[in-house]
C-alpha cells in the first residue's frame, strides 16, 4: 500500500521527466503490475488532456493598439545632452570599474532620460463630468427629462459649496 | 362521397375564414409601433398636459424613489422635483436652451444646446439602432397604453421599454435598462390633458441670490481648442450606430472641475460624452462633497446608470461618460489623439 | 444618413495610409519586422502587435485573473518593448523576450496587489468595473448540448488553473496555453529547468486533484 502511495506521488514527476532513469524504471514496473496505480496514471493523463483541450484563448478587447500607438507617439524626444551622455558612457563602461564609476557620475550629471509615465485608464471621479453628461443627455428630444433631473438633483444634493 | 367532399370543402372554407380573420384582425390591431414610439418620445405633437410621476433608479445599495410633477406644452416643458431638502428643483426645457435650478447648490445652470441632428434624424437613428416590438396593451394612470419594447439591433447599448397613451401618444411609463443590468423606472401616477397651460410656468424664477452659470454652449473644435488651450480632437472610434450630436464648451456648475470640451454622440436613445481638457487640470477632490457616505454608499445617484473612464496622455486629459461596458469606454478614450 | 460609427475625415485618411503600409508587412517574418521597428517603423511594429498581442493578453489574463489588468499589461508591455527594442540582442529572440517582459510585468502587478497566492479555490475573473463574474466562454459548437458541456469543462479548467499559485500559473499557462517547451519557459521565468519541471509537476498534481471528477468513470 505504501509503495502504491509512493508511486502515485511520483506519477506527475514521472510524466514531467523529473525522475532518474532508475526511478523511472521502478515506477513503470510497478504500474505494469498494479491496476490501481495504472488507473491513477491514466487519470493524470486524462486530466492533462482535458486541460490541453479546454484551455481557452480569450479575445483581447479591441482597440488596444490605439493606446499603444498614442503612448508611443506622446513620448517626448530625449534631450540632446542625454543622448550625448549615453554615447560617452557606452564605450567607457568596457574599460573597467574605476572608469565606469566616473562614467556613471558623468551620466548622472548630464541627466536621466525623460519618460512619460505609463498611463492606463482609471475610473473618472463621479462628479462634474457625470453630472454634465446626465444634464446634457436629459435635454435631448427623446430623453426622459424626469429621470435626468432627479439624477442631477440627487447627485448635487451633497452639501455643495457654491463657488 | 359527395357529402364527404362537401364536408371537406366546408372545413377548408371555415379554416381559411378563420385564418383570414386572425390575420386581418392582427393586421388592424397591431399598431404602427415605429411611428408611435418616435412621435411619443419626440413629444412635438402631444397635447398639453400636467402630470405627476414616480421614479425609481439604482443607487449603489438601494433604489431611490422620487415623485416629480410635469407640465408640458408644445413650446416648453417644466419638470419639478421636491426631491431636495432645500426646496424644489426644476428644469425648464425650451427649444434652444434649458434652465436647471438646484436649490442645494444655489445654482441655476443655463444650457444652450445645438444639435447637429434634427429631430427627424434622431428619430430615424433610433429606429435604425433599435427594433420596436409591440408587446400588447396595459393600463397606466387610468389610461390605455401600448406596451413597446425597444431592443438594440446590435452592439451593447441598453434598451428601453415604454408604455404609450393610445389616445394622446404620451409616454406614461418607461423602464430604461442599463448596460450594467440595472433598471431605471418612470411611471406617471396621474395625468390631465387639455387644460390650458399658463406660460408663466415656463419662466425661470430661481430664489434670490442664486448664481447663474452657462453650463453648456455650442462651439466649433477650433473655438474649443482655443478656449481650453489644447488641441481638441474627436475620437476615432465610437461604437457602431452612434452619430455625432454636438460639440459644446462645458462649464461644470459645481466649480470643482475645469472647463472642458464636451463632444457628444447619440444612437437615438443613449448618449456618449467625451470631455477633453488640459492634462494637469484636475478636479478638486471633495469639493463637490464626498462621493461616499459613512457607510460607503455612493452619494452620486449616477453610480448605477453610467460608466466613466479617464485617460491622460501627453498634454490632454480625456474623460468618457456613457452607459457602456468598460471595454468600450476604454476604446473610445484611447482613440482620442 | 449613415448611422454607422463616425470618424473625422482626417482620421479616415490616416487609417487608409496605415492599411496600405500594413499590407506590405503582413507577410514579413518577425525578425524583419523587429529590424524595422528598431528603425522606428511604427507600421512594422503594429504588425508585430497584431500577431502577438493576443498571446501576451492571454498570458497576463491567466496569471492575473483580471481582464482590465491584463489589457493594461498588454499595452504596457508593447510600449516598453518598443522603447527597449534597441537592447534586444537577437531579432530572433523577440518572442521569448516579449513573453519574459509579460511575465515580469505580471509579477510586478501581483506584488503591487500585495497578494502572492489566490485566496479562494473558487476564484472568479474580476471584470473591469470591479464586479466579480465568471469569465464568458463563447459557444463554438452547433450542438447546444455539446456547447453547454464544453463551456462547463472550460469553466472548470479555467477555475482550476486560476486557483494555482502564481508561479504554477505562469508555468502552466506558458506550457499549455502558449505551447512553450521547458527550456523556453525556463528562460522566460528566469528559473532553472529543474525548477520549472518541479513547478509543472506540482501543478499537474493539483490539477489532477481538482479535475479528476470530470474524467473519472
Amino acid at each position: 500500500m505504501s509503495k502504491c502511495r509512493k508511486t502515485q506521488d511520483m506519477l506527475s514527476h514521472h510524466r514531467t521527466g523529473l525522475l532518474t532513469e532508475r526511478r523511472r524504471a521502478e515506477i513503470e514496473a510497478h504500474v505494469s503490475e498494479c491496476a490501481e496505480c495504472a488507473r491513477e496514471l491514466e487519470l493524470l493523463d486524462s486530466v492533462m488532456a482535458l486541460v490541453e483541450d479546454h484551455i481557452h484563448h480569450h479575445e483581447p478587447p479591441e482597440g488596444l493598439w490605439h493606446g499603444v500607438h498614442n503612448r508611443i507617439k506622446d513620448r517626448r524626444p530625449e534631450p540632446v545632452a542625454v543622448r550625448l551622455g549615453r554615447w560617452i558612457w557606452s564605450p567607457v563602461r568596457a574599460a573597467g570599474a574605476a572608469v565606469a564609476v566616473l562614467a556613471i557620475a558623468a551620466g548622472l550629471y548630464i541627466g536621466v532620460p525623460s519618460r512619460q509615465p505609463a498611463q492606463s485608464m482609471s475610473a473618472a471621479p463621479a462628479d462634474d463630468y457625470v453630472r454634465g453628461h446626465v444634464l446634457y443627455a436629459g435635454q435631448g428630444n427623446l430623453a426622459d427629462r424626469t429621470a435626468s433631473l432627479v439624477l442631477y438633483t440627487a447627485s448635487s444634493d451633497t452639501g455643495v459649496r457654491n463657488r | 362521397m359527395i357529402g364527404r367532399s362537401l364536408g371537406w370543402m366546408i372545413a377548408i372554407l371555415l379554416l381559411a375564414t378563420a385564418a383570414w380573420g386572425v390575420w386581418h384582425t392582427w393586421g388592424i390591431a397591431r399598431p404602427p409601433v415605429d411611428a408611435i414610439v418616435v412621435r411619443a418620445l419626440l413629444r412635438e405633437e402631444s397635447k398639453p398636459y400636467t402630470a405627476t410621476a414616480c421614479l425609481t433608479m439604482p443607487e449603489a445599495k438601494k433604489k431611490i424613489k422620487s415623485t416629480v410633477s410635469l407640465i408640458h406644452s408644445p413650446e416648453a416643458e417644466i419638470v419639478t422635483c421636491p426631491c431636495s431638502g432645500n426646496g424644489a428643483a426644476w428644469t425648464i426645457k425650451k427649444p434652444d436652451c434649458s434652465y436647471t435650478y438646484i436649490p442645494a447648490s444655489g445654482v441655476m445652470v443655463i444650457s444652450r444646446y445645438s444639435s447637429l441632428l434634427t429631430a427627424d434624424q434622431r428619430g430615424r437613428l433610433l429606429l435604425a439602432n433599435y427594433g420596436a416590438e409591440y408587446k400588447g396593451k396595459s393600463r397606466v394612470a387610468g389610461r390605455e397604453a401600448y406596451v413597446i419594447d425597444l431592443a438594440p439591433r446590435h452592439g451593447t447599448s441598453p434598451g428601453k421599454k415604454v408604455w404609450i397613451d393610445i389616445q394622446n401618444e404620451t409616454v406614461l411609463r418607461s423602464v430604461d435598462r442599463s448596460s450594467t443590468g440595472g433598471e431605471r423606472g418612470m411611471e406617471i401616477t396621474s395625468i390631465s390633458y387639455g387644460a390650458p397651460v399658463d406660460r408663466a410656468a415656463f419662466t425661470p424664477r430661481p430664489k434670490a441670490g442664486t448664481k447663474t452659470i452657462i453650463g453648456c454652449e455650442p462651439s466649433s473644435l477650433a473655438e474649443l481648442s482655443h478656449k481650453i488651450g489644447v488641441t481638441i480632437t474627436e475620437p476615432r472610434y465610437v461604437p457602431s450606430g452612434y452619430a455625432i450630436e454636438g460639440r459644446h464648451f462645458f462649464t461644470p456648475p459645481c466649480g470643482c472641475c475645469p472647463s472642458s470640451a464636451q463632444i457628444t454622440y447619440t444612437d437615438g436613445l443613449n448618449t456618449i460624452s467625451v470631455f477633453e481638457n488640459r492634462a494637469g487640470s484636475e478636479c478638486k477632490s471633495g469639493c463637490c462633497g464626498p462621493e461616499t457616505d459613512k457607510s460607503g454608499r455612493c452619494r452620486v445617484a449616477c453610480c448605477g446608470v453610467t460608466g466613466s473612464g479617464r485617460i491622460t496622455r501627453g498634454n490632454k486629459k480625456v474623460v468618457v461618460v456613457a452607459d457602456l461596458p468598460a471595454s468600450e469606454i476604454r476604446k473610445i478614450a484611447e482613440s482620442v489623439e | 444618413m449613415n448611422f454607422r460609427k463616425t470618424q473625422p475625415e482626417a482620421a479616415d485618411a490616416r487609417l487608409d495610409q496605415w492599411d496600405e503600409s500594413r499590407a506590405a508587412y503582413v507577410e514579413a517574418p518577425d525578425n524583419e519586422l523587429v529590424a524595422r521597428t528598431r528603425r522606428r517603423d511604427l507600421a512594422a511594429y503594429e504588425e508585430l502587435f497584431r500577431r502577438h498581442h493576443k498571446r501576451v493578453y492571454n498570458i497576463a489574463l491567466r496569471v492575473l485573473s483580471n481582464e482590465a489588468e491584463a489589457a493594461d499589461i498588454t499595452q504596457d508591455v508593447f510600449v516598453r518593448v518598443y522603447d527597449a527594442i534597441g537592447k534586444l540582442k537577437s531579432d530572433d529572440a523577440f518572442l521569448t523576450w516579449l513573453k519574459t517582459m509579460t511575465v515580469n510585468r505580471c509579477r510586478d502587478s501581483l506584488r503591487k496587489r500585495g497578494r502572492l497566492r489566490i485566496e479562494s479555490l473558487d476564484a472568479r475573473i474580476q471584470q473591469s468595473d470591479g464586479a466579480m463574474a465568471s469569465i464568458e466562454i463563447p459557444d463554438d459548437s452547433n450542438n447546444p448540448q455539446d456547447a453547454l458541456e464544453k463551456k462547463f469543462l472550460r469553466q472548470s479548467v479555467h477555475k482550476a488553473i486560476a486557483s494555482l499559485s502564481p508561479d504554477a500559473r505562469e508555468v502552466v499557462t506558458l506550457f499549455y496555453l502558449d505551447g512553450a517547451d521547458i527550456a523556453t519557459i525556463s528562460k522566460i521565468v528566469g528559473s532553472p529547468q529543474g525548477t520549472v519541471k518541479s513547478r509543472l509537476s506540482r501543478a499537474r498534481n493539483d490539477l489532477k486533484r481538482k479535475l479528476r471528477h470530470h474524467v473519472e468513470q
